[in-house]
């Protein structure tokens, strides 16, 4: 293969898996956070208001970054993969754009909107703002899933090959299957954070009730996600790639298997062990499960890049399954243009992956800030 | 035909969003180093959210309602462009670190930079792009020619003005009612967290 359009979809790869850490990091944590200050604007409990803001310190860090690695990603698509004939496109444009347009759009507005009214709007006017950013991100993994599923099973197309049908674009079982094994895995990737934050205050003995709302939260996520993840996962062997690659074998069926036994993994310890545990809040105690919650924050992190390296190198290699080869769909500008900007992407891909790991775990290690910074009680008028 | 009048009304509309929200973002930034600077980007707060989202859109609106427009322009605009986001990306990164890590004037260069360059990144892209209308390399806006199939069109037309809509609305709101308020996540003071 061409040097070249090896480093590009190196460069790919690895922008987009980095990405995907962020992506599944928050669609993993809006909901629990939705969750807790729901759950605090109906009962007024204290400690969930404080629970609240812990988890929304991490959830915004993830958030932040996560634009930035998304950028990079954005710019490379764009640099490196505009090649061949754009009517090609147009199934793959459409998604995206919805996403950018109506998605993404209203969640960055709308979180920005809760960040802003704290202390000004009241609780369950602020809960409602996350339930619509919580709403617009899964609507937002929907239409990106939707443009990926089309690159591996490309249906709706008419004779000319132009897009003419947008219900099979929206039903195509290769993203609706994807969209739950990764549904799965975020609810996993947010419930094993909410766990670890947890997790961290127990060890500390620091405030034990927002340790213990946290810890349930985060395991009942990971207990629930893990059974959509297999069954989604072992769904999408039949509908993936219809007449595509079935068979991986070497360093790529490794990948497979080996993320196939860490999700039967997860969910067998998470319905045997974890959930046991939480009778009478015994996991409080139990200091090695404690210590091995903190510990394995990155095993599920680095599970769903071995899911989207495989289904990535499963398509090839086509850029669209039998409609456009990967080779035609790059436009590459000369090594020595194209490798300096794709070193320097991937350089800030992990800059910003590694600096948003640090920072997530400043904050689960350290004690909570001294006054609320996102869930201040509202200035009576 | 409607829906092409209607994309290339919104593509102009979210260009003009760009150009406005963004960047009176995009000054402010650039003016952070001051020794005012500190205290504007606290009353910006978590506004550069808002503003940025315009650009998204219009990159994902004009691709996916001109997506041949859009790989003829790619050559055109290419290093103007990466040099814009580039310059975003390090914007961004002092936005959301500077308040968490100490707030101090070095994270205001940090910002002013990322700006300056962002700024001039896209006054370049918007010359280089014009320059490509003015030699017919890319059709022209609102043509026909690079735009999507009829179908795309019609799905577009009929949803992406709901979305914009709601956040212009959403958008409107927040600066009446909340602009220049302190937001404690994004105060830029030295023992900020």
């Amino acid at each position: 293969m061409d040097a070249l359009l090896a480093f590009a979809r190196l460069e790919f790869a690895v922008s987009a898996s980095l990405h995907f850490l962020f992506v599944a990091t928050t669609l993993g944590l809006v909901l629990p956070l939705a969750l807790l200050a729901t759950m605090h604007a109906v009962t007024g409990r204290e400690h969930l208001a404080r629970a609240t803001d812990h988890l929304g310190r991490l959830y915004l860090i993830g958030y932040g970054l996560g634009i930035v690695s998304g950028i990079a990603v954005e710019v490379q698509l764009g640099l490196n993969w505009s090649g061949g004939d754009a009517s090609a496109y147009d199934a793959f444009g459409v998604p995206i754009a919805m996403e950018t347009a109506i998605a993404f759009f209203l969640e960055s507005t709308l979180l920005g909107l809760w960040i802003t009214s704290a202390g000004r709007a009241p609780h369950w006017l602020r809960a409602c703002m996350l339930w619509a950013v919580a709403a617009t991100a899964v609507a937002s993994a929907g239409f990106i899933i939707a443009a990926n599923g089309f690159m591996h099973s490309p249906v709706g197309l008419g004779d000319d090959g132009a897009l003419a049908d947008l219900v099979a674009l929206w039903q195509n079982p290769s993203a609706v299957t994807a969209f739950w094994h990764v549904a799965g895995a975020a609810s996993i990737v947010g419930g094993f954070w909410v766990a670890a934050a947890g997790a961290h205050l127990a060890l500390r003995r620091a405030d034990f009730e927002v340790a213990r709302a946290l810890l349930r939260m985060g395991i009942w996520q990971a207990a629930l996600g893990a059974p959509v993840l297999v069954v989604a996962g072992f769904w999408q062997f039949s509908v993936a790639r219809p007449g595509g690659q079935t068979d991986p074998d070497g360093a790529i069926g490794l990948l497979l298997a080996l993320m196939m036994l860490i999700g039967v993994c997860i969910w067998l310890a998470t319905w045997i062990v974890m959930l046991p545990l939480l009778i009478r809040t015994v996991i409080v105690r139990a200091r090695p499960v404690l210590w091995a919650m903190v510990g394995l924050v990155w095993l599920p992190l680095a599970t769903t890049i071995m899911g989207w390296v495989y289904r990535e190198e499963a398509r090839q290699p086509w850029f669209i399954v039998g409609v456009v080869r990967t080779e035609d769909a790059a436009s590459l500008a000369s090594p020595w243009v194209t490798v300096p900007i794709g070193i320097g992407l991937m350089a800030i891909s992990a800059t910003a992956a590694v600096v948003a790991w640090t920072l997530m775990h400043r904050v689960m290690r350290t004690d909570r800030a001294r006054e609320l910074s996102l869930m201040a009680a509202p200035v009576p008028a | 035909m409607i829906a092409l009048g209607t994309l290339t009304a919104l593509s102009v509309l979210l260009g003009l969003g760009t150009l406005v929200v963004e960047g009176v973002v995009i000054a402010r930034c650039v003016r952070a180093a001051t020794p005012t600077g500190g205290v504007a980007l606290t009353r910006l707060g978590a506004g550069f959210l808002a503003s940025e989202v315009w650009t998204i859109a219009l990159l994902g609106t004009t691709h996916g309602a001109f997506p041949g427009a859009w790989h003829a322009a790619v050559p055109w605009i290419a290093a103007p462009l990466t040099l814009a986001v580039a310059g975003w990306m390090l914007r961004d990164v002092g936005l959301w670190l500077g308040p968490r890590l100490g707030a101090g004037r070095g994270w205001r260069w940090i910002v002013a930079a990322g700006a300056t360059v962002q700024g001039l990144g896209l006054v370049a892209a918007l010359a280089a792009l014009c320059l490509a209308w003015i030699t017919g390399d890319v059709p022209a806006p609102g043509s026909a020619m690079g735009a999507a199939s009829e179908t795309a069109l019609a799905m577009l037309a009929l949803t992406l003005p709901t979305g914009v809509a709601l956040v212009v609305a959403l958008q409107l709101a927040w600066w009446r009612l909340l602009g220049g308020v302190r937001v404690p996540w994004f105060t830029w003071h030295a023992s900020a967290r």
